[in-house]
């Protein structure tokens, strides 16, 4: 019985030991693929040929079919933040700050990072099962068979499409938190259209505006990538395609959060 | 046509937004005056309270322009470099003055421009102007603090203070908590109050006339013996007047006496001439006396006064009183 007991011990400790060595390898491993994988996706971007309707195609998916969802969440936003600001600015007397204050908030900070997250949870989820069921059912190798190439065609055109398009969601994102943040402040004030905008742009400058535009290309890239890879590199099996969808939301939600400390820290630098 | 119509709609999603973002610029950019003609003019400080690029210039309480540029020049001056929309350069005038403010008290630091003279001319490009010491709100707060800890120690003070009137130290202390000071006060008064009740009285006998006061203060009889007295002392002063006045100017022997040298030098002649006679007289009496004949007469004269007076001697025992004649007392040496 004891000996029994001592082997099973050891059995069990290997295991642990192998569980852990396989995830901290898969998350380098994941690293490394993800950065080869990117090296050939930009490759492509400058290789013809050109997927222009492709890439159209893609731009509408991506962008016309999430505005509705980007612009209800910057309304929302906008209105939620005027609301919870408002009694803390009112207790120093500052109510003329507001639209300054949620100005500032929304274009640094707050705009890209929610329509990035909701991005990375509509576009890369979208994307990553798109890509993975196209693997699962050997459309990629079908392609490939044809001759057109699977990475120019499907996921250069979506990297593309999602770089150019998250910014313009971001864009939209902080109009309508304007938008919401007014009709907040209107609940308990008065104040025309012309004064909130003097006051919103009074307190925005370019150090706000350019840096956070920069960033969400950064966005859109990684979220369109991230989809991509996690679709591409989804193993066999019909399962595949929910974990590659999940496994994409989760990582571009992650990466969103990193490049956005990343520029933070640049920018304070600067 | 479903591509098109695809197309058409991700370009005016594009468009939107690339509209928004101009305008969005456009309004940082005017607020930043990127998208008009500017004046820079500068100022020096000697401490600008964290102002920073960016932060806006004032003046007439509107915003002008922005803050530029910020130079060390050295350690006791900063140079400000200041975009002054051109608008409003032809109200600024070369002696007008800049100071650092503060927007609000919470707000960041603006660049106030004070207004100067018309005849100073209008401010022109790299034009310096006149930098006046701005309220600082951190030396408002160092103020504040100093008059707190003032009225601290006066309170603490003051604490003291009542604090020992409290327990009866001190004059004031006894003076609320003693009563036997009360008492003597009372003691006091009506020691006052019954020497008023005499100066009452005395006051009263002055007034009806009685005792010498009361007949100085009621009666004039001494003020008519006064007016009598100074009547007859303004005649004797006239009468004095007149007599010196002859003896200064008039003819008599008197003047003569005190103005006259000739008649002094005839005087002084006349008294050596008598004092002259008086020695010989002297001279000739001296031989009168001494002729027989009349010592003769002498001789017998001193045996009678001799007679008459006999010396007599006494003598003088220990614890004797000796009383001496004053006729005597003059013969003692």
């Amino acid at each position: 019985m004891r000996k029994v007991h001592v082997r099973n011990f050891k059995i069990r400790k290997f295991h642990v030991d192998e569980e852990v060595r396989n995830f901290y390898n898969g998350i380098f491993i994941d690293l490394g693929e993800l950065a080869i994988f990117t090296g050939k996706v930009v490759k492509q971007f400058f290789q013809p040929p050109f997927e222009y309707k492709e890439l159209i195609k893609q731009g509408y998916l991506i962008g016309n079919k999430s505005f509705s969802l980007i612009s209800v969440t910057g309304f929302i936003m906008g209105l939620v933040l005027t609301m919870q600001m408002n009694p803390i600015l009112s207790n120093f007397g500052a109510q003329t700050l507001l639209p300054g204050v949620i100005a500032v908030a929304m274009v640094r900070e707050l705009g890209p990072v929610i329509a990035g997250l909701i991005c990375a949870g509509k576009i890369s989820s979208g994307i990553g099962a798109e890509i993975a069921a196209m693997s699962v059912t050997e459309q990629i190798d079908a392609m490939e068979v044809s001759g057109t190439k699977p990475l120019g065609f499907v996921v250069a055109t979506r990297v593309l499409a999602a770089t150019v398009v998250v910014p313009i969601l971001v864009i939209f994102a902080d109009a309508f938190s304007f938008l919401g943040a007014y009709l907040a402040i209107n609940v308990f004030e008065n104040m025309s259209i012309t004064l909130f905008v003097n006051s919103a742009f009074d307190m925005l400058s370019f150090k706000d505006l350019i840096p956070a535009t920069i960033k969400t290309f950064f966005f859109g890239f990684f979220i369109g990538l991230i989809g991509c890879y996690k679709g591409y590199n989804a193993r066999s099996g019909t399962e595949s395609v929910g974990y590659a969808a999940n496994s994409a939301v989760v990582s571009s939600s992650l990466t969103v959060f990193v490049i956005d400390l990343i520029f933070v820290l640049i920018i304070n630098i600067l | 046509m479903k591509k098109q119509k695809r197309a058409l709609k991700l370009g005016i999603f594009i468009a939107a937004a690339i509209i928004l973002f101009v305008v969005a610029v456009y309004l940082i950019g005017s607020k930043e005056n990127l998208f008009s003609s500017n004046t820079n003019l500068y100022a020096s400080f000697k401490d600008i309270g964290g102002l920073v690029v960016g932060n806006n210039v004032r003046f007439a309480g509107i915003n002008v322009g922005t803050v530029k540029d910020i130079r060390i020049v050295s350690d006791t001056s900063v140079t400000v470099n200041m975009s002054v929309n051109d608008r409003y350069t032809k109200y600024i005038y070369k002696n007008a003055t800049v100071r650092i403010g503060q927007e609000g008290l919470m707000g960041g630091k603006i660049v106030l421009i004070l207004p100067g003279d018309k005849e100073a001319g209008q401010v022109e490009e790299g034009d310096f102007l006149k930098a006046v010491e701005g309220i600082d709100i951190q030396s408002i707060i160092a103020q504040a603090q100093r008059m707190i800890e003032e009225v601290n120690s006066t309170i603490t003070n003051l604490h003291s203070i009542t604090g020992k009137i409290d327990n009866g130290e001190g004059d004031i202390g006894k003076l609320l908590n003693d009563d036997s000071l009360t008492a003597q006060f009372n003691a006091a008064m009506s020691s006052v109050n019954s020497s008023l009740n005499h100066i009452a009285q005395l006051t009263s006998k002055i007034d009806s006339g009685k005792g010498d006061l009361g007949k100085l203060i009621n009666e004039n009889m001494l003020t008519t013996k006064l007016d009598a007295m100074l009547e007859n002392a303004d005649s004797t002063l006239y009468e004095l007047h007149q007599t010196a006045y002859a003896l200064n100017h008039g003819d008599g022997i008197l003047s003569r006496l005190v103005h006259d040298k000739q008649m002094g030098l005839k005087i002084d002649s006349t008294v050596a001439k008598v004092d002259e006679g008086v020695v010989q007289i002297t001279k000739a009496a001296e031989t009168i006396a001494n002729s027989w004949i009349f010592r003769l007469f002498s001789k017998n004269k001193k045996k009678t006064e001799d007679k008459k007076q006999p010396v007599q001697e006494f003598k003088v025992h220990a614890g004797d009183t000796i009383v001496i004649d004053d006729s005597i007392k003059a013969h003692i040496h």
